[in-house]
């Protein structure tokens, strides 16, 4: 049986999606629910790589920044912190950035579970 | 040991082409080179002095050869002198532009494990004047095996070039073919350079500007596609087309039973002035004109009558299969629906308003299957008035449809229509994937009830390391969008850039604009190019599951 896990909004509606027990399923709606979960990890994996691509961006925008403005200037340096804290702090909050969380928290045991082909089930 | 080594076989070029091919070598940005020309055996006392000359460079190595051998036997002798670590191909009259070598290198800077770049290229007349820019695609294996369409300019790794024995006689014309294949087979990653790095000279006689003038290469180069195929485990027959490109008719190993998947409504439509239940018009065109046996008809249908499913059942027979569905629609989990209750290691998702065209559409497709890495593969689509509907789907500057509106004897930039060859994605009116990578990427996301579920789709089989591929060997009628409405909604949008942002962004999809004049342009063969800013790199990495590789 699949562990239940807490169900997470993914600015979804209704699509979002909770792990149900799996002792109650045929073994087509086990397929299915396969599919919509490798689908969900998939989406979320995408979603988390985009980020991680802004976050790397951003952080080479600041350093590039930062050595322009000269490593000497403690103000500057000071402002240029706290606007990239924010931005990391923004990002971090975001919705997407929790469910990337949410979705690479169980990734290990979902990869073992969702390596198996539904077949095996 | 220098970085590259140019390698030039030259034979009574025109003096002129010969020093515009030198000086461009020795404008290059790049400094780390080194250029071996191998004489074969020149009769014109001037480019014998001009070579001289140039011999007196200490980056330039000069090997003559007594007698004319011919273009592999040249090579070969240049490859055999070479100390580069890469070799770069460079033709006797041709040009290298002047930052050529500097941005191979910074390519190859990037990613040891690259083994082959190509870059795009154009052509140059007599007098100096570029056209054709062949603006090529990413890593493209089955395009290859219909045109060389690597060809220049092309730098190798030379340890692999040598562990391959160099060029192979008997392959003269297209032994530079005969290369590109056997390095594909065998190199760790291969980048495209998507900026003209070599212009290639139309002068008469040569096939830059005549693709008939060497018949004999046109022969080597179909042999060197018939031995590819052999060596990588690939039934087919190779033949010459009309365009000078090449066919590869593949006949399937195995007939694995396919499930045609076919979500309906029982919805009406017309077609050629017939008004027509359409799902029953389609199920009657798989049974008449289909050749493949077997093959099972899966009906996702929303409570159809009785009447029009005992016409089905009288048309099927026992190859059908009915799945009632009784909710809101959703083209997705419709799909997913049907898939579940099937049992075919092919699965085809089909709409109800197709149509078959080719009797052999299932072999066909089923064929192109049989290669691990190559997760979808679509036919060509044709409107009722014959036109082409779906020519398979690029992404770059927005998803859509290649060729759409196009008449079936176009043949496209390059032979682009007539060749089988990789797509961002297909639209999955008709599609064929195996069960299992069907089953890897979770079958259709089901957040797309209507629209993009396709483009997801493609996505998530990119992602996962296969090629989509299209092929024009296999014609479906499609009367698009007879069955339902063909408008998205916003919502699908938002949840495609949600979840593809960053290769949506790659693609410069959320310009409209360059979408619109990028479509209308796709079939002229000089293709506006945007600005480029920025080289912008596309690898493949071939040590990915299911790379290609000999069986």
């Amino acid at each position: 049986m699949i562990e239940p896990v807490e169900p997470q909004v993914w600015n979804r509606g209704e699509r979002s999606h909770v792990l149900r027990d799996t002792d109650s399923m045929s073994q087509e709606e086990l397929r299915l629910e396969i599919w919509r979960l490798r689908d969900e990890l998939a989406g979320a994996e995408a979603s988390l790589a985009g980020l991680r691509a802004q976050l790397e961006g951003r952080q080479r925008d600041f350093l590039a920044g930062l050595e322009m403005s000269g490593v000497a200037n403690d103000d500057h340096l000071k402002k240029e912190r706290d606007l990239y804290r924010s931005q990391v702090e923004e990002m971090q909050s975001s919705t997407t950035w929790r469910i990337g969380r949410f979705f690479v928290r169980p990734i290990g045991p979902l990869r073992r579970l969702l390596g198996r082909s539904s077949d095996e089930l | 040991m220098p970085r590259f080594s140019v390698i030039t076989p030259v034979h009574d070029p025109t003096v002129s082409g010969l020093r515009a091919c030198a000086d461009s070598v020795f404008a290059q940005s790049h400094t780390d080179w080194e250029w071996v020309i191998c004489d074969d055996a020149s009769g014109d006392r001037a480019v014998r002095t001009m070579l001289d000359d140039l011999a007196l460079d200490e980056r330039v190595t000069l090997i003559r050869r007594e007698t004319n051998g011919g273009i592999v036997a040249a090579t070969n002798d240049a490859l055999s002198a070479a100390a580069g670590e890469f070799l770069a191909f460079l033709d006797h009259d041709d040009l290298l532009t002047a930052e050529a070598l500097t941005v191979v290198e910074e390519v190859l800077s990037r990613d040891d494990q690259i083994d082959f770049v190509y870059s795009d290229e154009d052509k140059i007349d007599e007098d100096g004047n570029l056209s054709q820019r062949f603006s090529k695609p990413a890593w493209s294996p089955e395009r290859l095996r219909a045109q060389n369409y690597c060809s220049h300019l092309s730098v190798m790794r030379r340890s692999l070039v040598n562990e391959l024995g160099g060029l192979r006689s008997g392959f003269d014309g297209a032994q530079d073919y005969d290369l590109v294949l056997r390095v594909s087979e065998r190199a760790r990653a291969i980048a495209h350079i998507p900026r003209v790095l070599y212009h290639w000279r139309m002068s008469v006689g040569s096939t830059a500007a005549d693709a008939d003038a060497k018949p004999y290469a046109l022969e080597a180069g179909r042999r060197a596609v018939e031995e590819h195929l052999d060596r990588m485990g690939i039934t087919a027959e190779v033949t010459l087309t009309e365009q000078r490109y090449l066919r590869v008719r593949r006949t399937p190993q195995a007939t694995p039973r396919v499930s045609l998947i076919i979500p309906t409504n029982g919805a009406r439509g017309r077609v050629w002035g017939q008004s027509l239940t359409l799902v029953e018009n389609c199920v009657a065109s798989i049974i008449a004109r289909s050749t493949y046996h077997d093959v099972e008809i899966v009906v996702v249908h929303d409570m159809i009558d009785e009447a029009l499913l005992g016409k089905l059942r009288a048309l099927a027979g026992d190859r059908l299969v009915e799945v009632p569905f009784d909710r809101p629609f959703n083209f997705s989990e419709k799909i997913n629906l049907g898939v579940a209750r099937s049992n075919g290691r092919i699965i085809v998702p089909l709409n109800d308003d197709t149509m078959v065209a080719s009797p052999d559409w299932l072999e066909t497709l089923v064929a192109h299957l049989e290669e691990p890495d190559v997760g979808m593969v679509g036919p060509r689509l044709l409107l009722a008035d014959g036109r082409i509907q779906s020519g398979g789907h690029f992404n770059k500057f927005g998803p859509h449809h290649v060729a759409a509106g196009c008449a079936t004897d176009e043949t496209g930039p390059f032979g682009l229509l007539t060749l089988a060859s990789e797509r961002s994605g297909l639209t999955l009116a008709c599609a064929a994937l195996r069960r299992e990578v069907f089953d890897e990427v979770g079958g259709l996301s089901e957040v797309f009830p209507g629209a993009f579920n396709d483009v997801d789709l493609a996505y998530k089989l990119q992602r996962a390391g296969y090629r989509i591929v299209w092929t024009p060997e296999a014609d479906l009628f499609h009367f698009e969008s007879l069955s339902r409405d063909p408008s998205t909604k916003p919502i699908e949008l938002t949840h495609l850039f949600e979840r593809w942002g960053v290769e949506c962004a790659t693609a410069d999809w959320f310009l409209p604009r360059l979408d619109l004049q990028m479509a209308g342009a796709a079939l002229s063969d000089d293709l506006p190019v945007p600005p480029q800013t920025a080289i912008m790199v596309l690898t493949w990495r071939l040590a990915q599951v299911g790379k290609p590789g000999p069986k």
